[in-house]
């Protein structure tokens, strides 16, 4: 096969506030004609930056070195214009990007949106356009693609959105697609079908793809060969199957034996029933306008459920976006009934308390047993607070803890429990890395010596090796402080290596309920079968 | 564990490396910081008492400063020329001869007219003359009072009534900005109504009617609280709607959320989570709202209505140029109209930069 891109030494810069911040340095790879060429790296790795630089889709103060070379087609496209660009971007080569819903624009008809790619690199008749689009449109798979031609973005959901953008990337039959993390926002199962879509067209059009991931299971299903990129660095090339049987770089080692493994867990299952909840309702309403009339549409998150939870037990509570998992767990600790256009219904237990009908002020003594840790460690430290300050706000407002001394030698004990070194207390959260960061939301919990914690997806927004860490934290907390966990996640993966029992829960109702084992082995519900599948399956 | 990776600047160091960028903003700065001095030192810099009449030296125009005298003799203590008044045989209008006879020494840092300054009895000054001379750099106005010093007092005025209008207006619009936007429901509807009324309402029409019933013999002091409380009537709206937007994007934030999590009350949530989140938001709305208190400040008192005397604003100071022949004769009295330039310039400069400073999303690095 012959080479279709061939970069030789990418150097990319960015001049930033606080100086030139190297973001790739040197790296040199080709892919080849029809090939997919995973590039795979944890964030901050350089990898979106190495594929934007091929195409020059680079923030202003970027600064790509002189010694680069980029051969396109065996021209050398470094030197070229921006002029130059324009004409090979979305013709020869196109880009898919990550977040769907912010990369079409929502004032324009899909039509509008397809057939402006058409319209810059070619010349076509009205009626040539329509037809254009829609046999674009066909090839993504979309269904009824006649009645999509009008519609808006909105209108659709995000695997369509996705669909989309891959029907304007593939308008004018590009030699070389650059797919960046196109799957990270969606859904397993839609995830599955958008990549099943790419290696049809690819086969169908012989174009490369070059996939750029933080995902080891999509390299797995994707890939002909990778590139391992961290700090800048390409640190191992080959073909995927040899690479993930017999790593030779230590960094490629590492990061391979970072995904959640398979764990025997074990908790006590005649213990003492710590946190149930019997038949929980929960409706939003939300006023909407049908035809002029104010009219009230519910929206059930939340479908009679019913579960119980032992002391020492992790229930893992999976679902894709929107099944209403959130919505259950933080029901369970009164945090969603504050809207005035929210129902809830249903009896919550904690030990032998009934919870669901206190008040506020009645329900603050439960706090400090009862804990959440978040998914996003940026959107839940609070930048103006000091992580002392952070930690130390649930023993003044829950333990009313007035001693100053008292409170410090907490701090300090529960910041090195959680691998945090405690002189650091006086720092920002912006000074710590995303893993940190979590960490520091954990010590804030877990300072109150909580019975229960809800973990809201902890490890979603972290990458792959910081994950391990987080969920061995987890799992030595709970063994400390005899936790009882609900952990939530869309990632089987993370619950298959932390929990007990688990919940499958699809638009606000149980499908599958039992222990976490026997239903990954053996799922019952169609639903389950296909999430295990995307989750799990290599080939197909 | 984890070593501290990208160790960023703080914040505040990275605003304030973002704001020495900006050269028109750091020459904002110098205006704003400038007159801040010489509102705090006024008494000490201007030569003369301000409220201080002569009248020997009625609308008296600029004089230069020399070092050598018409025979090219040098003297190292400054000195400027006296006028002696004349006719113009012509048109019989007086004009004001330079007297060369009339030298009138400058002396620094000496005593002159007393004055209290954080209740101490002081009579130090930057310069002044003595034995009677006296030298206007910009002139005299109609009482014959130095003009330099009257700028310098009036900033003093200015500046403090542009504070206190911002001071009720932040305090009104962040307290109504962000409970509307923590509370909502039912009180944000009706607190937004009120706001929206606020936004419609006509300003100078409602200023001028306000003013108008203020009892015209009503002690000035008393007069210019209420001015400032008239002109906060409105402004606040503006601010709160933006407080309120900020408000509604961060209590949607997970920080506020484990906040709650923890046993916290809105109380404790609002100062502890939402207030310092909303602040760099608020210092620069206030660096541009300052401005267009001192422009509507002085349109008041150039009309009369605003600040009265004994109290000097730079808006009453202009209140003397109100007719062309006084204008035409005497054209320095506009030189008012420059103080109220720079700061205007200077503040909104300053708050410009600011803005573009927090923005942690601007980009101030151009190819």
């Amino acid at each position: 096969m012959t080479n279709l891109v061939e970069i030789e030494n990418l150097q990319v810069k960015f001049n930033t506030d606080s100086g030139e911040v190297n973001a790739v340095n040197g790296i040199s790879f080709n892919i080849k004609k029809g090939e997919t060429l995973a590039l795979v790296g944890e964030s901050g790795s350089g990898k979106s930056v190495t594929a934007r630089g091929i195409i020059r889709l680079l923030a202003e103060n970027a600064i790509i070195s002189d010694q680069t070379s980029i051969k396109f087609n065996g021209t050398n496209i470094n030197s070229y214009s921006e002029k130059e660009y324009q004409n090979i971007r979305g013709k020869n080569i196109s880009m898919i990007f990550q977040e769907p819903m912010s990369s079409l624009n929502p004032i324009y008809t899909i039509e509008n949106q397809i057939s402006e790619v058409l319209k810059i690199h070619g010349k076509f008749s009205d009626k040539e356009l329509k037809e254009k689009c829609l046999e674009l449109l066909k090839q993504v798979q979309i269904p009824e693609p006649e009645s999509r031609l009008s519609q808006y973005p909105h209108q659709l959901s995000g695997g369509q959105r996705q669909r989309i953008m891959i029907a304007i990337a593939i308008a004018n039959n590009p030699d070389l697609l650059i797919a960046d993390e196109p799957t990270t926002a969606l859904d397993v199962t839609v995830q599955t079908e958008i990549l099943k879509l790419l290696q049809s067209l690819q086969q169908k059009y012989q174009m490369s793809i070059l996939f750029i991931t933080h995902d080891l299971t999509i390299v797995r299903q994707i890939s002909d060969r990778v590139c391992v990129m961290y700090n800048g660095k390409i640190k191992e090339t080959g073909i995927t199957k040899e690479i993930f049987e017999n790593p030779k770089d230590d960094y490629t080692k590492h990061l391979l034996s970072s995904e959640p493994e398979e764990r025997d867990l074990h908790y006590d299952k005649n213990g003492r029933s710590i946190l149930s909840g019997e038949n929980l309702n929960v409706t939003f309403n939300t006023k909407v306008k049908v035809s002029g009339r104010n009219k009230v549409l519910s929206i059930n998150a939340v479908n009679n459920i019913s579960l119980d939870l032992k002391e020492g037990e992790t229930l893992g509570i999976v679902g894709e976006s929107g099944s209403g998992k959130t919505t259950l767990g933080q029901t369970l600790l009164r945090l969603v009934d504050r809207e005035s256009n929210t129902d809830v219904e249903g009896e919550i237990k904690f030990f032998d308390d009934r919870i669901d009908s206190l008040s506020r002020k009645q329900f603050k003594p439960f706090r400090n047993q009862m804990q959440i840790v978040f998914q996003d460690p940026y959107a839940s430290l609070n930048p103006r607070l000091s992580v002392k300050q952070i930690i130390e706000e649930g023993l003044i407002v829950a333990l009313n803890m007035k001693d100053k001394n008292e409170r410090l030698n907490k701090i300090e004990n529960i910041m090195s429990e959680v691998g945090l070194e405690p002189s650091s207390m006086l720092r920002f959260p912006h000074e710590f890395s995303g893993g940190q960061r979590q960490r520091i939301a954990i010590a804030r919990s877990f300072v109150l010596n909580p019975k229960f914690v809800l973990l809201d997806e902890p490890t979603s927004a972290l990458d792959l090796s910081i994950q391990k860490q987080i969920l061995e934290l987890l799992l030595q907390l709970q063994k400390n402080h005899k936790t009882t966990y609900i952990f939530i996640s869309h990632d089987l993966r993370v619950i298959r290596s932390i929990s007990h029992n688990l919940i499958v829960m699809k638009d606000g109702s149980i499908l599958e309920q039992g222990v976490a084992k026997n239903i990954l082995t053996n799922p019952q519900n169609d639903y389950t079968k296909n999430l295990i599948k995307s989750a799990f399956d290599i080939i197909y | 564990m984890e070593t501290t990776s990208n160790l960023q600047n703080s914040y505040f160091s990275l605003v304030r490396k973002r704001f020495l960028k900006n050269r028109v903003g750091i020459l904002g700065l110098i205006f704003v910081g400038f007159l801040i001095f010489s509102a705090v030192f006024a008494d000490f810099l201007s030569p003369y008492d301000p409220a201080a009449r002569d009248s020997d030296r009625v609308f008296y125009p600029p004089q230069g400063i020399h070092f050598f005298d018409e025979d090219n003799n040098f003297s190292l203590r400054p000195f400027a020329y006296g006028f002696t008044e004349g006719f113009d045989p012509d048109t019989y209008l007086p004009i004001m001869e330079i007297d060369y006879t009339q030298k009138n020494y400058l002396y620094f840092f000496t005593r002159g007219w007393e004055y209290k300054f954080l209740g101490l009895n002081l009579d130090l000054h930057l310069f002044t003359t003595k034995d009677g001379s006296k030298v206007f750099f910009i002139g005299s106005d109609a009482y014959g009072r130095d003009m330099l010093s009257r700028i310098f007092k009036g900033s003093r005025v200015t500046l403090l009534f542009a504070l206190i209008v911002v001071s009720i207006t932040t305090f009104i619009g962040i307290l109504v900005g962000i409970s509307s936007g923590y509370f909502s429901g039912k009180f944000d509807i009706a607190s937004q109504r009120v706001t929206e009324l606020a936004l419609a309402f006509p300003d100078l029409p409602l200023y001028l009617s306000l003013v108008a019933i203020l009892p015209r013999q009503m002690d000035p002091f008393l007069i210019f609280i209420f001015m400032a409380f008239i002109l906060s009537s409105l402004r606040w709206a503006q601010l709160s709607r933006e407080v309120r937007g900020k408000t509604l994007s961060l209590r949607r934030l997970d920080y506020i959320k484990a906040a709650e999590a923890l046993g916290s009350n809105d109380l404790r949530i609002i100062y502890r989570h939402l207030l310092p989140n909303v602040t760099s938001h608020v210092i620069v709305s206030v660096s541009l709202l300052i401005p267009s208190v001192i422009l509507t400040e002085s349109f008041f008192s150039f009309l009369g209505l605003g600040i009265q005397s004994p109290f000097v604003s730079w808006g009453l100071q202009l209140n003397s140029a109100q007719d062309m022949r006084t204008i035409g004769s005497y054209p320095w009295v506009l030189s008012p109209v420059f103080a109220i330039l720079i700061s205007v310039l200077g503040f909104n400069a300053l708050g410009d930069a600011l803005r573009d400073a927090i923005d942690p999303y601007a980009t101030t690095t151009k190819k």
